[in-house]
């Protein structure tokens, strides 16, 4: 039972409204229509998130037959820790590359003025609204052997270099794909910067370089975490870009849960890469949770991002 | 007691500063000199051009022509992070990822003082603005109030050679902005730096200044003590902007020292005028002023101006009347409680003064009341 809260006129009125659960667990009394309000989202999820992962948690137990078996044929095979290795190091080097690209970009919106930066958040959002399929294979013809990039090269005396079929090329298009989750969340942070700081940052001697470095990044630094992180997750699961631009000799894990299941017909085997990547995604954003409440601990931060 | 943040005063020389925008000129041939030690006032109404000559002084803004020296040298194309000049703003721009001590060690960070020397400075200039004991505080921990006072240390803790404020004291409210402008005139005192202060209050102007410069339409109208700019007020907006004023407006006949001008059937006179303009306006200030319900009740050789009593408003140290003039325009006057004289809203009185009262100035409103 509460024992620490001093207002017991609310304290009575709580363990009214909610039997005393909210009351003892010091959380403010649920009401109903907000709950309500959350039904549609949270029927949704259950059914076509939780159940199918659920699913597959059970089939990589259960089939074909009950046992670890699954587990054990990943374990065992060093290539099954190759996908998984590269898928999440195509994955890092994306967002790397988003950020390094996108850094750049966002700040130089964030400077200019209104027209251009409208015209900057367009150039942005145009790929965003085209189909991934058809990105794809516009990669395909641009960076094919005897392709556009190619021939451009070759016009240097360069090349031909192998761009596709391979993880440069998956690396290109799943970049250009992901690069509006990168820009999109650091413009947002980066606008909040108030840029007078850096004037009063100049005033007190501090060359243009350190004032940056210094003042600015720190506190862009929100965009910079989630924006990595859209980007990362959803290169994780990234299917198409892969499939097309990639080679079956370099897969990545969505390829090769395609191979398990559609391929093979092997359904545990399938579900134990998707549980594997989902346990491998989580233990990483943990880890980045934990570091970040660190690090804002040591800053005096208060909110949080994940 | 010497804090450690003292030192010699800077003289900043700005000459034939002009700044121009795309459609328009925001400081127009502004020159002033600031006096080391001296505490500055740049006031005027907004868009006068005070904080854009501020802008310019301090480095963020590019003049588009002439000069600005800081004692002797001029700065005028040394970035604002070489002009070791300190600045606050009005909305304080602390960092609010660094620590109350943090903000304050940036300045000497960037000038490489020891980590000793640092600490000694933080905790004096923390002192001198009576925040001791706050350096672990994250900005939003603090009041507004505060906050400024941790920007004013920030801003002198590397002994910058002057310290410019852009209306520091706007964004508080009036009990908190009376209290810091004591303790800023303290903190000037004590440290006896340069200070340029901006701000559009021309109360706050008088409790603080030295001298003040008024600026209007990005020029400087005048530059001078409170007293003079109060008492000898080179023209008309600088009558109107400096404390209350009655206006008498009318052409000068008899050009001269000993010149006059007939105000609605009243002959007026007063001190010789320096260049007497065609069209005048007499000023006179509240308290040069009387008001008497007859014209009898006057001193002989006063001049007396018939008026009507608007408001008659009890002060507690006295009287202030607001007087209709004969032109429509509106007077105002304050007398001491013991003259009180029953006048109420609507009576007919007098208004007079001595004629060794008053300054003639050019009429240089466009939109005459006559």
């Amino acid at each position: 039972m509460s024992v620490s809260l001093k207002d017991p006129v609310r304290q009575a009125g709580q363990a009214r409204r909610t039997g005393g659960a909210a009351a003892a667990s010091g959380r403010r009394p649920l009401r109903l229509s907000p709950v309500l309000l959350l039904l549609p989202a949270l029927a949704l999820m259950a059914g076509v998130f939780a159940y199918p992962l659920a699913e597959a948690m059970w089939r990589s137990v259960a089939y074909p037959a009950p046992g670890p078996q699954n587990y054990q044929w990943f374990a065992a095979d060093a290539g099954n820790w190759a996908v998984l290795g590269r898928t999440l190091w195509v994955a890092l080097l994306s967002a790397a590359i988003c950020l390094v690209l996108a850094y750049p970009y966002a700040y130089f919106m964030v400077i200019s003025g209104p027209k251009l930066r409208a015209a900057l958040m367009v150039i942005v959002l145009i790929p965003f609204w085209t189909s991934l399929m058809i990105r794809s294979f516009a990669w395909i013809i641009l960076l094919q052997d005897n392709g556009l990039v190619n021939g451009l090269l070759a016009v240097l005396g360069l090349g031909p270099f192998e761009l596709i079929r391979n993880t440069t090329g998956v690396l290109v298009g799943m970049v250009q794909v992901l690069l509006p989750f990168m820009v999109l969340p650091l413009y947002a942070s980066m606008n909040n910067v108030d840029l007078r700081l850096m004037q009063a940052s100049s005033s007190l001697g501090a060359r243009p370089f350190v004032s940056f470095t210094r003042i600015f990044m720190p506190l862009a630094m929100p965009g910079v975490v989630s924006g990595s992180l859209l980007v990362f997750i959803q290169a994780l699961g990234f299917y198409i870009t892969p499939a097309l631009l990639g080679s079956p000799a370099e897969m990545m894990i969505s390829q090769y849960i395609y191979m398990q299941v559609n391929g093979q017909l092997q359904w545990g085997r399938g579900s134990v890469l998707g549980v594997i990547l989902l346990v491998a995604t989580l233990a990483l954003l943990g880890l980045l949770a934990l570091l970040m409440k660190k690090s804002k601990r040591a800053a005096g931060d208060e909110g949080g991002l994940l | 007691m010497s804090s450690q943040l003292a030192g010699a005063g800077t003289r900043i020389d700005i000459q034939n500063v002009t700044k121009r925008y795309a459609k328009s000129v925001a400081v127009d041939d502004v020159s002033l000199t600031v006096e080391p030690g001296e505490f500055i006032t740049l006031l005027g109404p907004s868009g006068s051009g005070k904080t854009t000559t501020l802008n310019l002084v301090a480095g963020f803004t590019d003049l588009t022509s002439g000069s600005i020296e800081i004692d002797g040298q001029r700065v005028d194309n040394v970035p604002a992070h070489k002009r070791g000049l300190g600045v606050v703003f009005q909305h304080y721009a602390l960092f609010p990822h660094m620590t109350v001590a943090e903000n304050i060690a940036f300045p000497l960070q960037q000038r490489r003082t020891p980590k000793a020397e640092q600490k000694t400075l933080i905790e004096d200039a923390l002192r001198t603005v009576g925040l001791s004991g706050y350096g672990d505080r994250y900005p939003r921990q603090l009041s507004g109030g505060q906050q400024q006072r941790v920007a004013f240390a920030r801003a002198m803790v590397f002994s910058p050679r002057a310290l410019l404020m852009d209306e520091p004291l706007g964004a508080l409210d009036k009990n908190l902005r009376e209290k810091l402008q004591l303790e800023i005139k303290r903190i000037h005192q004590e440290v006896g730096r340069t200070f340029v202060f901006v701000t559009h209050d021309q109360e706050e102007a008088l409790i603080l200044s030295d001298r003040i410069a008024i600026f209007n339409n990005g020029r400087i109208e005048q530059v001078g003590t409170s007293a003079e700019l109060y008492e000898r007020p080179a023209s008309l907006f600088v009558a109107r902007f400096m404390g209350e004023s009655t206006v008498f407006r009318a052409p000068v006949e008899a050009a001269g020292p000993d010149w006059s001008m007939d105000f609605h059937g009243t002959r007026l006179r007063g001190p010789a005028a320096g260049q007497v303009p065609g069209r005048g306006a007499l000023v006179l200030r509240p308290e040069q002023l009387r008001v008497a319900p007859r014209a009898g009740d006057a001193p002989g050789g006063a001049v007396k101006v018939p008026v009507k009593v608007v408001q008659n408003i009890y002060l507690g140290s006295g009287h202030k009347y607001e007087l209709r003039l004969p032109d429509g325009s509106t007077g105002i006057v304050r007398t001491p409680l013991a003259e009180s004289n029953g006048l109420r809203p609507g009576d007919d009185a007098v208004v007079y003064w001595s004629d060794r009262d008053g300054v003639l100035l050019e009429d240089s409103d466009l939109v005459s009341t006559t």
